[in-house]
């Protein structure tokens, strides 16, 4: 049984389409990422997944459970973490989680254990006991997660989770969410992060404008979707025209990298750039091999840079 | 925990955890309260000003007079003509709070050992003042009498044989056993304490101004609109603007679980805030009221129209930033139209009206019936019951609109 199953979902605000007829599968304890701007829709997709919003058509299962007819019952199957950390700034981690376990009628005994599991996966130890309003962004993120899995959900929803941290925190997030691959759970994550999609994913839905245009692993979809390797090659200012004759035969374009030039078969072609270029006295400062990205798949896939589309 | 439970306790955390709730609804009132009792209580300091009608004009009466006010006590304003005086007292003119009448012919009666009778009014009021005053002249008149024992005894040992010796009850009497048994007996000076009444002020104002019991009314009404009112509101609003509404529907606990949750966490908050107003309003003035069962229906009633009110006002409002910030401005406008701090008849006609069809007037009402008047529920049925069909409109309406509000996420 798929863990979420998305058939034909649309759902609009008003007159804006925020999905339009959506449909994607996540099999039970793979990693699966939604990879679209701000506003192509993911969050919303995310909610009715979550059980907090209806969609206006379509049908979504979680388990087997259809999310319109018995969204509590979703609630208890997932684990949803939004963007925002969601937490009452006044009370301690400990008073935020302890609400939380209530909300879920999860006895007092075993909050405590699932606190103390909690505690020592996310390492809250230090801040356990202090009011979530004075801890910082990375400390308030763990609470929320924490929030989001007390009831061992067996579907874990994360929407933007790695937004704000820093290089170091985020690596440490993605070392947890593969801690949590590990116990065989189900994970939908939401990224404009492109490394982040290819570095945690099994398979990646692309969204723009309320649509998947792609849906694949990422090394797929990057083969597939992502054009040609370049090489990208870097010679001295005064040797740029000179270079760019010499290469002329390979469609060499300038950029502010350097001389970029697309290939099938990257490999065989440098050693062949690099003596042409040193036989007619151009010594090459700096020759790199780039594959193509999920930045590219999207690029190809809708005309838009996702970073341009992001800010 | 059962999830309304845990809304509640959280709820609760989160109201006492707030300075700035604290202030506006523990710190504030209270210190309200000790502005205004000092302002009207009528004890601003130890010395009571006090008219006086000498219509004896002897030299006891004066010396009387004299005494009476060098004890620090009395203030004492001499006044030639008694309903002069007495008018003054009615109106309490120079803060008077009592009259004192020496009538005529006190000197003589008391130097040809008769005995004289002096009057004193005491100012219809603060009952504590009241009860004061009259106690410190009662004490002074004795004070008087044993002075004048003494010294009459004094003069009248001269006349006494040194060496007498009579059959008494006891035995032999001496001549100190009769000088003792004499002054046992002297009462020179008697006073009699009655009640001037204020027919320009009504007790109903009187009550308000001067009877700190009053107080534990305001106490309430207060609670009622800030704990309750202002509290539901903001606590609902903020689930909102802080979005951690969206938490709570992510769990299973369905919204009316939420809702009882808010309401249980008010009813709790609204109580704790009641226990900790009154009792240092009681200790701090020690008002004379009377504590009856009525009040907890009363209260009871007050407080749930006072939440479900607030939660009305929060479900109602698009924006819920500006619903808890109106239910602020309203409640501090409502604390000067209930009836809080002046009685409703003060206001001008149209703002009357107004004041008067406000379920909190209602309560204010009611309860310095029970508190001050000691009347029990059957008479103040009207107040109680307009308060409790207000609770009960206001909570059906914010049950009712409560799932489109949680639904608006």
């Amino acid at each position: 049984m798929p863990a979420v199953e998305v058939s034909e979902v649309r759902k609009s605000y008003g007159d804006v389409v925020a999905l339009d007829g959506v449909s994607l599968t996540v099999e039970e304890g793979e990693i699966y990422g939604l990879l679209g701007p701000n506003g192509a829709g993911k969050t919303t997709l995310m909610e009715i997944i979550a059980g907090l919003r209806a969609p206006d058509s379509g049908e979504v299962r979680v388990l087997g459970v259809d999310v319109v007819e018995h969204p509590r019952r979703v609630r208890e199957l997932v684990g949803f973490n939004p963007q925002e950390t969601l937490l009452y700034d006044p009370l301690t981690a400990r008073e935020n989680l302890e609400f939380v376990a209530a909300l879920y009628s999860m006895p007092r005994d075993e909050f405590q254990r699932r606190l103390e599991e909690l505690t020592d996966l996310l390492g809250m130890a230090d801040f356990l006991d202090r009011r979530t309003g004075k801890l910082s962004g990375g400390q308030q993120r763990r609470v929320s997660l924490a929030a989001s899995l007390l009831h061992r959900p067996p579907v874990i929803i994360l929407d933007e989770p790695t937004v704000g941290l820093d290089p170091d925190a985020r690596r440490d997030f993605w070392n947890l969410i593969e801690g949590l691959r590990s116990e065989g759970r189900t994970l939908l994550i939401s990224t404009h992060y492109m490394e982040e999609a290819d570095e945690l994913c099994d398979r990646v839905a692309i969204i723009d404008r309320g649509r998947i245009v792609a849906v694949g692993r990422p090394g797929e979809l990057k083969a597939r979707r992502g054009g040609r390797s370049k090489v990208i090659v870097r010679v001295r200012r005064r040797h740029v025209d000179r270079a760019l004759e010499i290469l002329g035969d390979h469609s060499p374009a300038l950029t502010a990298d350097g001389i970029v030039i697309e290939a099938e078969d990257p490999r065989t072609l440098v050693p062949d750039l690099v003596s042409l270029l040193q036989s007619r006295g151009v010594d090459p400062e700096s020759v790199e091999i780039r594959s193509p990205t999920l930045e590219d798949v999207f690029l190809n896939l809708t005309g838009r840079r996702l970073a341009e589309v992001v800010e | 925990m059962r999830p309304w439970a845990a809304i509640a306790k959280k709820d609760a955390l989160l109201f006492f955890r707030s300075r700035s709730t604290l202030f506006w609804t523990l710190a504030f009132p209270l210190a309200m309260m000790l502005l205004f009792s000092a302002i009207f209580g009528g004890q601003g300091g130890s010395m009571y000003d006090v008219a006086l009608v000498d219509r004896d004009g002897g030299q006891l009466a004066r010396a009387f007079a004299g005494t009476l006010n060098s004890t620090g006590l009395f203030n004492l304003h001499r006044f030639d003509d008694l309903e002069a005086a007495r008018e003054a007292v009615k109106l309490g003119r120079e803060d008077l709070v009592g009259l004192l009448v020496i009538p005529p012919g006190f000197t003589e009666n008391l130097t040809s050992g008769r005995g004289a009778r002096i009057q004193f009014f005491v100012r219809e009021g603060n009952p504590q003042t009241q009860q004061a005053v009259a106690s410190m002249i009662t004490g002074f008149v004795e004070g008087f009498n044993e002075e004048y024992r003494r010294r009459a005894l004094e003069m009248m040992s001269a006349y006494i044989p040194e060496n007498l010796s009579v059959p008494g009850l006891g035995g032999t009497m001496t001549r100190e056993d009769l000088i003792e048994y004499l002054e046992t007996f002297a009462s020179p000076v008697d006073v009699r304490v009655a009640l001037i009444s204020r027919p320009e002020v009504t007790s109903e104002t009187a009550a308000y101004w001067e009877n700190e019991g009053h107080w534990v009314s305001i106490m309430f009404a207060y609670s009622f609109i800030f704990s309750g009112m202002v509290g539901a509101a903001a606590l609902l609003a903020s689930e909102k603007m802080t979005k951690t509404l969206k938490r709570i529907k992510m769990a299973p606990a369905s919204i009316w679980q939420l809702l009882a949750g808010k309401v249980v966490g008010e009813l709790v908050i609204l109580t704790l805030s009641q226990i900790a107003l009154v009792a240092v309003t009681v200790l701090i003035l020690r008002p004379q009221i009377n504590w009856s069962p009525a009040l907890v229906p009363l209260v009871l009633a007050g407080d749930l129209a006072g939440a479900s009110l607030g939660l009305l006002v929060a479900e109602a409002s698009p924006d819920p930033r500006a619903a808890a910030e109106a239910t602020t401005a309203v409640g501090v406008f409502l604390q000067f139209f209930i009836g809080m701090y002046f009685p409703v008849q003060f206001l001008p006609g149209p703002l009357r009206a107004f004041a008067k069809v406000l379920p909190f007037t209602k309560a204010v009402q009611a309860l310095d019936l029970i508190l001050l008047q000691g009347y029990g529920l059957e008479r103040v049925v009207a107040p109680a019951a307009y308060l409790s069909i207000s609770a009960v409109i206001f909570t059906a309406l914010a049950v009712a609109l409560f799932p489109k509000w949680a639904g608006e996420e």
